[in-house]
């Protein structure tokens, strides 16, 4: 590849594109002016009545200064508009990384990916003859994706996602960090800025359109007069040209946008063959992620909001002519022109996946996961002022020593880990079903190892339950495909042995799902669908009203207080009614939700566990168990206080 | 004032202001590759400094390899004493010269050592030991990145002066020659394919 010829086309594209998105606004302000003076010759012709309406009469009769000025103030308030979207994100690099939830690498790490991807920074900046920008790593994103930040090379900052910092090879690290270098180099996250601030102003012509053509449809609408009033009329045109001009300015706009921002992309993977005179290592790099599964997913809230920022795409798109990245075979095609289409295919490294805080801490994992065990419990306890939960004996290992060393040792290897999820789905009366269905699913070292947990855990007290399955399930994440693959069928058949479904076993079992089904599958996030709490109240109704069921004494008050919180009439349902499908399902449909909406819910949850001044294991269990399903995980600090 | 007279003051201004903008732009790639240079110092002796670490951890596992261990600390102090001199005599050519084939040594005594240290897995899998080698390809792969990085820039350098109507201005304000690339004085080396003997 002849990567400077790339570099010279890519960047002979984005400076016509640019020019291009240029004209566009001029026509833009010009055709709005237009309309404009329009609308006002026309109420001028109007109120006079003196003429017939003719085009030379409007060129003759146009007020030129009039027009000019009218101009002046349409490019000023887009301007202002472009102007202040401008201040509001170009912030410096190391705000935005942090508030992508990055944390900047100290320069003595110890940790052997975190050392060579700063050292990998360092190189590309001799490289590149820049200064050495600090390194943010995204320590909860899997995915393999990397972004620059800032707008100038003096405050930018490059980020990885853990998942990039582990999954690639030291070539295939370089060629991305190579390709973020060369958008801080080239001013690309300036000009995407400005871009994106300018059709902000665009849109924001569409905008004033809107607000016209709703206020004078209202007028009307009030006023139903017969008489024709011109004015009036006018206003309604003019908001539908503005809305209109708006609407396909933005379109088109966005479009070019889009446009330029896949030219700075070629231009980043050329010059990032520049850096470090290796088209394999930045090709490999894009070729791990089109056959990585978590793919190059970033999951912060913000990150799309961002995306023009990243190396890959940061969420699926259905419509590429908005996407901000090319597709990933062309940009493979144009660096590896004789690739044959195939992908490489990585399975994750799950154990270097997890970043080692507890070891820079100086704690051993053990006393850690006992802390974050007990801390669960405490948190809650305080969280809701609750006084008797606070006496509450909270670490596993202070109720039975002997068994706590072996839970802790199972809780961190795979096999413990299913063996010690699936002992709390077992029972006696179904012991031999269970023990049968152990046998057919084909996981060696399983068979007896459950019913000899199962038997351990049945004392095991009903707070203790949630901390040990949250231990669980990061070492789970270590288990292969297939594996994951039985052990869910299996946990599945153990829910199903007594015939009847609990809400502990629902619980468990979506936990489970909603944890681990990303590690192995490719998710499609929910859509969110509902807008307002009033097309959610039957199933609101069914999920509170489960809860105050579980929890409390006075079921209906407690209910009420959930109602109020959500500032809904709601009906308690007949406690007959609520079952663990309607519950389920219930819930499914809150998953839907917008996810502002999901932490209101939450909220309400919360006040209706927190009624009677009590927070019991089950119900705590149940509320984040729901926060998994409606995929709206809240730390236990962030648990709303619940004081009635 | 007449029109004329406004046109051509006004086609003054903005010639002016476009030589002063080529101008500094000169000014700032011309830096941008003298600095380039200074960085291919800062890592060879980055180098220097990493190579007795080096030797300190693999002399525990190495016993029967005293030899080879020799040889890459008489070649590093050789490299070392040549980039001093280099400094002290403000960049002469003939002790560059000196400098590249004192580097060359290094080189190949540092690959003699990484073929012994494959036949022992025990020094390669020691935590110390990979610290090291991370250490070590990373400060190769910086010498050559900065080499790399300082041709990029006198490359831009040279391409930004000669175009039009650059070249005007750069003749004009004191930018007359063109930067040189850096070569390898090891050129012929590096071009003649490596011999393999069995004996």
């Amino acid at each position: 590849m002849d990567f400077f010829r790339e570099q010279d086309i890519a960047r002979r594209n984005s400076r016509l594109l640019t020019l291009l998105f240029g004209i566009a606004v001029l026509v833009l302000i010009v055709l709005t002016n237009i309309l404009l003076a329009g609308a006002l010759f026309f109420q001028d012709m109007t109120a006079s009545r003196a003429h017939d309406t003719g085009l030379e009469e409007f060129f003759y009769s146009v007020n030129w200064r009039l027009f000019f000025s009218v101009g002046g103030v349409i490019s000023g308030v887009i301007g202002v508009v472009a102007l202040f979207n401008w201040l509001r994100f170009s912030q410096g690099g190391s705000t935005v990384a942090e508030a992508l939830g990055g944390r900047r690498l100290p320069s003595a790490t110890t940790d052997p990916f975190e050392r060579r991807a700063q050292n990998i920074v360092q190189e590309i900046a001799l490289a590149s003859n820049m200064p050495v920008p600090p390194l943010y790593v995204l320590d909860e994103e899997r995915g393999i994706n990397a972004f620059a930040a800032g707008v100038s090379p003096a405050d930018a900052v490059v980020a990885v996602t853990r998942g990039a910092m582990v999954q690639l090879t030291r070539d295939e690290l370089q060629g991305v960090i190579g390709h973020e270098f060369s958008h801080i180099l080239n001013g690309d996250m300036r000009l995407s800025i400005r871009l994106a601030a300018m059709l902000r102003g665009i849109t924001f012509i569409g905008d004033v359109g809107a607000v016209l053509l709703r206020s004078t449809t209202r007028a009307r609408v009030r006023r139903r007069s017969g008489s024709k009033n011109n004015s009036e009329a006018v206003a309604l045109v003019l908001g539908l040209g503005l809305y209109l001009i708006g609407l396909l300015g933005g379109i088109m706009a966005g479009i070019i946008k889009s446009a330029i921002s896949k030219q700075k992309e070629y231009l980043a993977d050329a010059s990032a063959v520049q850096f470090t005179r290796n088209p394999d290592g930045i090709a490999n790099a894009l070729k791990v992620i089109g056959g990585y599964t978590p793919g190059t997913l970033v999951h912060t809230a913000r990150a799309e909001e961002l995306s023009h920022l990243f190396f890959g795409q940061v969420k699926h798109r259905l419509w590429s002519l908005f996407a901000t990245h090319p597709p990933l075979d062309r940009r493979i095609k144009r660096l590896d022109p004789d690739w044959n289409g195939e992908f490489t295919a990585r399975r994750p490294d799950h154990a270097a996946l997890e970043p080692n805080l507890a070891d820079e801490m100086g704690m051993p994992q053990a006393s850690r996961a006992l802390a974050a065990a007990a801390s669960i419990t405490t948190m809650a306890a305080v969280e809701f002022q609750d006084p008797p939960a606070a006496t509450m004996d909270v670490s596993i290992a202070a109720t039975t020593p002997e068994l706590a060393a072996t839970v802790l040792e199972d809780a961190r290897e795979p096999l413990g880990a299913m063996s010690l999820v699936l002992a709390l789905l077992w029972h006696a009366d179904t012991a031999e079903a269970q023990a049968q269905a152990v046998q057919a699913a084909e996981i060696p070292g399983l068979e007896g190892m459950v019913a000899q947990r199962g038997r351990e855990l049945a004392a095991l007290a009903p707070e203790l339950k949630l901390p040990l399955i949250e231990m669980c399930l990061p070492t789970l994440k270590g288990i292969s495909a297939t594996q994951y693959e039985r052990f869910k069928r299996l946990l599945l058949q153990f829910i199903r042995a007594d015939q009847r479904i609990d809400l502990f076993e629902w619980c468990l079992f979506q936990l489970v799902r909603h944890y681990l089904d990303p590690e192995f599958t490719r998710i499609k996030p929910a859509r969110p669908r509902y807008g307002a709490l009033a097309e959610l109240d039957h199933s609101l109704a069914i999920a509170l009203g489960t809860l105050a069921a579980l929890g409390s004494e006075d079921t209906a008050q407690a209910f009420a207080r959930g109602a109020e919180v959500l500032n809904r009439p709601l009906q308690l349902p007949p406690i007959a009614e609520l079952g663990v499908q309607p519950f389920s399902k219930a819930i499914d449909q809150l998953a839907s939700a917008y996810p502002l909406l999901k932490v209101s819910i939450l909220k309400a949850l919360a006040s209706v566990a927190a009624h009677d001044g009590r927070v019991c294991p089950q119900e705590l269990t149940l509320i984040k168990a729901i926060a998994a399903v409606i995929d709206c995980p809240v730390p236990n600090h962030m648990l709303p206080t619940g004081a009635p | 004032m007449s029109v004329q007279s406004i046109v051509l003051l006004s086609t003054l201004a903005i010639l002016c202001l476009w030589s002063i903008a080529i101008y500094n732009q000169l000014v700032a790639l011309g830096n941008r590759h003298k600095n380039a240079f200074a960085q291919i110092e800062v890592q060879l002796k980055r180098r220097h400094d990493l190579i007795p670490n080096l030797v300190e951890t693999a002399k525990g596992y190495l016993q029967h390899e005293r030899e080879t261990l020799e040889a890459v600390i008489s070649a590093r102090n050789e490299a070392s004493a040549a980039l001093q001199a280099v400094t002290a005599s403000n960049i002469d050519p003939g002790a560059v010269k000196n400098l590249s084939g004192a580097e060359g040594l290094l080189g190949s005594a540092l690959g003699k050592l990484n073929v012994v240290m494959e036949a022992y897995p025990d020094l390669k899998a020691s935590s110390n030991m990979q610290q090291l080698s991370e250490e070590l390809a990373s400060t190769e792969n910086r010498v050559a990145f900065a080499r790399q990085g300082f041709n990029d820039s006198v490359m831009g350098y040279n391409t930004y002066r000669q175009s039009f109507p650059n070249v005007l201005i750069a003749n004009f304000f004191g930018h007359r020659e063109d930067a040189s690339l850096l070569e390898f004085e090891d050129s012929p080396q590096i071009q003649t394919a490596p011999s393999v003997k069995f004996s």
